[in-house]
This record gives C-alpha cells, sequence and structure tokens, in this order.
C-alpha cells in the first residue's frame, strides 16, 4: 500500500504560534500577577 | 546510524511510505541525544510527507515535533493544530497552556500531573527544559506590566513577586495553596541564567537591585 500521495500536507491551517501578545488579560493568572506588581510600586 | 548511511542507497530509491518510517526514527533517535536541530530537520521531513490520513503516524511524529519546536524555536503548537489530534492536546495542552501564561508554580504541577505518560514517551526531560520558555514569558508579562516610562529599569522584588505567585487561578492543579516565597538570590540567579542562554537582553545592577534592560527588544523573538 505504496501509493505515493503528494496531497498538500499537512494541510492548511499554522502548525506553531507566531506570536505571545494574544495574551489574555482576563486570565486569572495574568490579572493576579498585574495586581501584585502594583501593591509593590517600582518607585 | 551516520556510519551506515554511507552505504545506502540514495533515499528517493526508497518507496516514500518507508523514507517516512526512517526519518522518523532519524529524528526521535537526534531527540533521544539531544540533538534537537537534527530531531526538527527529520521530523519535519516525516510530518511533510507523511500521508495526509495517517492520523496515528503524525501523531507519533508531533509527540516528539513539538517539544523539539519548543525548545529550538521557542514556540508552542496552535490550538488548531492540537485540536486535530486529541490525544496530543490531552498530553500536551496542561504544559503549553502555563507556559503561555508564564505560571511556574502552575507549570510544575503540569510537569508533575502528566510524569507517568512523559516519561513513558521520553518526553520528560525535554519538557522540563520548557520552563526556561515559561520563566522568560513570566518575566516578559512583569516587564510589559511596568508603566510606560520604568520598562528598562525594573527592581529584582518585582520578579521575585511573580515568581513566587500561587498557581491558583490556572485550572490545571490547586494543590499548592500556599505562597511561594522565593529567595532574592535565586531571582537574581534565574534572571542572570535567562541573561546568558539569550533569552533576555540586559544586566543586573546588583548594589541596585535592579535589572537594567535593553531598550530594544529585551526578549528577543517576542516583538518586544
Amino acid at each position: 500500500k505504496d501509493s505515493e500521495t503528494d496531497v498538500q500536507n499537512p494541510p492548511g491551517g499554522r502548525l506553531w504560534e507566531e506570536s505571545w501578545d494574544d495574551d489574555d488579560t482576563t486570565e486569572d493568572f495574568s490579572t493576579q500577577l498585574r495586581e501584585e506588581l502594583k501593591k509593590n510600586p517600582t518607585k | 546510524l551516520p556510519a551506515s548511511l554511507a552505504d545506502m542507497p540514495p533515499l528517493e530509491a526508497f518507496p516514500k511510505s518507508h523514507v517516512v518510517t526512517f526519518k522518523y526514527y532519524c529524528g526521535v533517535v537526534s531527540f533521544l541525544e539531544e540533538d534537537y536541530g537534527s530531531a526538527e530537520t527529520h521530523l519535519t521531513y516525516a510530518l511533510d510527507n507523511c500521508k495526509t490520513d495517517s492520523i496515528r503516524n503524525k501523531e507519533l511524529i508531533l509527540t516528539y515535533l513539538i517539544p523539539t519546536t519548543m525548545l529550538t524555536k521557542h514556540k508552542l503548537p496552535t490550538p488548531e493544530l492540537l485540536s486535530r489530534f486529541p490525544r496530543l492536546a490531552a498530553l500536551f495542552n496542561p504544559v503549553c497552556k502555563t507556559i503561555k501564561s508564564g505560571n511556574l508554580q502552575a507549570f510544575d504541577a503540569a510537569l508533575r500531573h502528566g510524569e507517568e505518560e512523559f516519561v513513558k514517551r521520553r518526553i520528560y526531560l525535554t519538557l522540563e527544559r520548557t520552563k526556561d520558555i515559561a520563566m522568560r514569558n513570566l518575566f516578559r508579562k512583569v516587564v510589559l506590566y511596568q508603566n510606560e516610562e520604568n520598562r528598562t529599569k525594573i527592581p529584582v522584588r518585582q520578579f521575585q513577586i511573580a515568581m513566587g505567585l500561587e498557581a491558583d487561578g490556572d485550572t490545571v492543579m490547586r494543590s499548592t495553596p500556599e505562597r511561594v516565597e522565593v529567595e532574592v538570590e535565586e531571582v537574581e540567579c534565574l534572571l542572570a541564567n535567562m541573561i546568558y542562554k539569550g533569552l533576555m537582553k540586559g544586566y543586573i545592577s546588583r548594589e541596585r537591585q535592579t535589572v537594567v534592560l535593553s531598550g530594544k527588544e529585551p526578549f528577543p523573538g517576542t516583538v518586544v
């Protein structure tokens, strides 16, 4: 069963995430982090 | 393996399905030898030439290609990719999610949670190394969450707070309720590591307890 398939492969769709920027700001961890960091102001 | 290659007829002389299998095993061997560059090349070839409908084979190839790519390119599989392979989704989703959020406590929990399966597939050690990316993402968030004008000089304390943040909120596990206090020396050491590995650009000013970040692309490859 060696039918040589030359079908576009893998079909459509990206395999890997291109960016880290679709940061979901409503996500609990991010929200918590933001708050914790604010409690300890930079200056 | 490389020694025997010289005596072999060209790969094109073999049926494609055999070549794919051969490349898959080459990839796995490289992977186990921690030669991730070669693993990536072989496995990518195998995936690209694998028959479209052989889901199981693709699943096997991706089991190694996903952790490989996380290390070589610092990239995660897209949700679309994982959604086509439920077994891979179950395997990698929890870890990928925590890498993305930078939640280190949850990352450790996810690793522990999947340990048996990861060890069985011999990907545990490789996944363990992706913690660097989780940490890079966490530190990146620390920087992004600072006020615009303070983004190049950040107190080590801020990174320390971020590292100690507890795991609740992430759905993976809630068994580590108490806040982890990370020693400031450890934080400095990890920051130095990030800088050494090229995941972060800048230096640590020890007398001021401050991380001074490069004004241009402090986190190379992440568009920040």
